[in-house]
């Protein structure tokens, strides 16, 4: 069994999926992409049993073709090759012969009919959403996602999704990042999952490439399954109960105060030269309508001061400072609120004014 | 304060302190103690939990972190520090004084390790630790309390308390609690209603344990080549050996190599092997196996044991039967050709 392909074919789809392949894996299997050629369409598929990702393309090639190779070695015999480079694939039972210009290698293959595939999705409520939209929800919510947290619920990206709103959470447990966005669907009921954190990355990828369009998420009990014109990713659910976020954003607005973003924005990212490495600390004292920023590490200390709107009252409070930077990176109007803790909440809650679509929480820190 | 393992559960119902301290050589009656600890908090509302592995290189400041950082979904947290040693060294013992001194009211700071020595028992920080909360020191089961202690746990999981059975995995497990634990619960699951077919059981526990890869990897390292391939035949027909024989075997090669560095510092192989927590029944052997292999043939070893592994795994080509018996000849001081 031959087939030619050019450097052109592949190397796009594979760059597309080659981020599930981990280099340690516990089937040797799963570091192999799964290549196949039926009705002029080349098709790469990865998995690692967790998220399964397809890349196809119609190319002129007519022979019916199936086979497995080591991922990361095709990619490093490729990568560097003319993009109008022809590649000869030579498939024996367990061995591929690959001939590209005067250069040959050999390398192991498995039976393609051993190479694991995520079930086919039955019973799936379908969300058709606009790509960029997505997008945008994802970035503006995903940085506050836990990563190798002891509660798996917190490494990943919890949808609400009802007939009238998609609600994207992520939180570490310390801060939260909320995004909202009203449309209608077509559901029953309202629907919840949890995407893993890994998923969310490739996601995040996947969507960058695409063009705008339209795409079809597809959300089953247990999985999530997303088409976009040439690429598919099925990811398996997070199984478990994400925290009730509602009840961390506070309500009692008292404590609001109106914030220019971009000075306070540059004045913490001044004072962050400063912040003591492990804690990240950085103490805010609200007073006579400015903010004094104070932050100090073994090699010294900074203090800057910006001003606010109608708010003379005397508060000290502190933050982890990347926590405030990336929220305040991802907010995007001139002015914000920034909600203070009050008597009824001990978190803060940053936000665009006039504009809910995203909401982020930030628990103070005791420094 | 100091608090008897057998008064932990009462003690914790009258008083509940923000900080714990649980050692000693026994890891299963650490862990019970532990579950009490962490059973009572979560009953009080300690609702979120942070764990931290704390060995030489430990950064302190990320416990600083966590207490500084407080969490949106739960006002009260418990922080787990286990210590892989007594031996925190100058920077670890200051660290965590400062932080058993200035613990918050919403933070319940648990702190495990395994024995700890009498100089260890007198230093500033475990006095600090004393001074600010409370203290729990769990001892080995000693050898005529064993069945009696297997016993109570058999009823305890709802079998008959047979002392016959009792005899025959304490004799099997050589004293191991957790081994010990894992047989009594195998026997739950055999037995459910609890009557126990004691002569079948004890029949099945001697057929178990007649060959095992430990006997194996011992016999090896006791130099003993012809017991080594006399297990090895009757182990090689098993599919499933190479797998669990790699694997022990990693694991006893690696810890050999952790001895083998300990030992360039301290001239002391008993206490070098009572760190590694080698079983006082295997310490001559091991002892006698590092002072015949050198530091750089038991790393020659664990590299071609990753050629092996990788075979298993389908991604190297070596015969892996042939060459794991060729290892553990290695290991008895023996090559094909010289035995």
């Amino acid at each position: 069994m031959n087939t030619q392909l050019t450097v052109n074919e592949l190397l796009d789809p594979l760059h597309t999926i080659i981020g599930v392949v981990e280099n340690k894996q516990t089937l040797p299997i799963l570091s192999h992409v799964l290549i196949q050629l039926k009705n002029g369409e080349l098709t790469l598929t990865t998995t690692d049993m967790e998220i399964e990702l397809r890349s196809s393309k119609k190319i002129q090639a007519q022979e019916e073709v199936s086979f497995t190779i080591y991922a990361k070695d095709l990619i490093d015999i490729i990568r560097k090759l003319n993009a109008n480079t022809i590649i000869e694939f030579i498939i024996e039972e367990s061995k591929i012969y690959i001939k590209t210009n005067n250069n040959s290698f050999e390398l192991n293959t498995f039976n393609t009919a051993e190479f694991p595939s995520l079930p086919k999705i039955s019973n799936s409520e379908v969300i058709k959403i606009n790509r960029l939209t997505l997008k945008e929800l994802i970035k503006k919510t995903s940085f506050s996602m836990g990563s190798q947290d002891i509660r798996a619920y917190l490494n990943g990206l919890y949808f609400e999704v009802d007939k009238n709103n998609i609600i994207v959470v992520a939180t570490d447990g310390h801060r939260l990042s909320i995004g909202e966005i009203k449309q209608d669907n077509k559901l029953s009921d309202k629907k919840t999952v949890i995407l893993p954190r890994k998923a969310v990355i490739e996601l995040t990828k996947l969507l960058d490439k695409d063009e705008n369009t339209d795409i079809d998420i597809h959300l089953s009990e247990n999985y999530f399954h997303l088409k976009t014109q040439n690429t598919t990713i099925i990811s398996r659910l997070i199984d478990g109960n994400f925290p009730n976020y509602a009840q961390v954003i506070p309500s009692n607005y008292e404590n609001t105060v109106v914030v220019n973003r971009q000075d306070f924005l540059e004045s913490l990212q001044q004072a962050s030269i400063f912040v003591e490495e492990r804690t990240k600390g950085v103490k805010l004292a609200f007073k006579d309508n400015q903010i004094n920023i104070f932050s100090h590490s073994e090699r010294g200390q900074a203090k800057t001061k910006i001003e606010t709107n109608n708010f003379d009252k005397e508060v000290e409070i502190s933050f982890n400072i990347h926590y405030l930077i990336s929220i305040l990176e991802n907010l995007t109007t001139d002015d914000i609120n920034m909600i203070l803790p009050s008597s009824d909440s001990q978190s803060c809650l940053l936000s665009s004014i006039d504009d809910d679509t995203y909401q982020y929480v930030v628990m103070p820190m005791k420094i | 304060m100091r608090i008897k393992p057998e008064q932990l559960s009462n003690t914790l119902v009258n008083q509940f302190d923000s900080l714990y301290f649980v050692f000693g050589p026994e890891l299963l009656l650490v862990e019970q103690s532990l579950k009490y600890i962490r059973d009572t908090a979560k009953a009080q509302g300690f609702d979120e939990r942070v764990s931290f592995e704390i060995d030489g290189n430990f950064d302190w400041g990320e416990i600083t972190a966590e207490i500084s950082a407080a969490s949106l979904f739960s006002p009260k947290r418990i922080i787990e520090c286990r210590l892989k040693t007594g031996k925190i060294g100058i920077k670890g013992s200051k660290a965590l004084s400062k932080i058993a001194a200035n613990l918050p009211s919403d933070i319940l700071l648990i702190i495990s390790t395994g024995k700890l020595d009498f100089a260890q028992q007198k230093s500033k920080w475990f006095k600090t630790l004393e001074a600010n909360g409370s203290i729990v020191q769990v001892w080995e089961v000693q050898r005529d309390h064993l069945i009696g202690w297997i016993a109570n746990h058999m009823a305890g999981q709802g079998l008959e308390a047979n002392t016959k059975i009792a005899e025959a995995i304490a004799y099997t497990t050589e004293g191991n609690l957790l081994a010990s634990m894992q047989e009594i619960q195998k026997l739950k699951m055999a037995y459910p209603k609890g009557n126990i077919d004691t002569e079948n059981y004890v029949q099945q526990l001697n057929q178990q344990s007649q060959y095992t890869v430990y006997n194996l990897i011992d016999s090896a390292l006791a130099g003993n080549s012809n017991q080594v391939l006399k297990i090895y035949t009757t182990m090689v027909n098993d599919t499933a050996m190479p797998i669990i024989l790699s694997s022990a075997l990693y694991r006893e090669i690696n810890a050999m190599i952790d001895m083998s560095i300990e030992l360039q510092q301290v001239k002391q192989i008993s206490s070098v092997m009572n760190s590694h927590r080698v079983w006082k029944s295997r310490q001559t052997t091991i002892g006698n196996a590092l002072k015949r292999l050198p530091y750089q043939r038991l790393q020659k070893n664990l590299l071609s044991l990753g050629r092996i592994d990788r075979s298993i795994k389908g991604v190297d080509n070596l015969a892996v039967i042939d060459e794991l018996r060729t290892l553990l000849l290695n290991l008895a001081g023996k090559t094909l050709w010289t035995q």
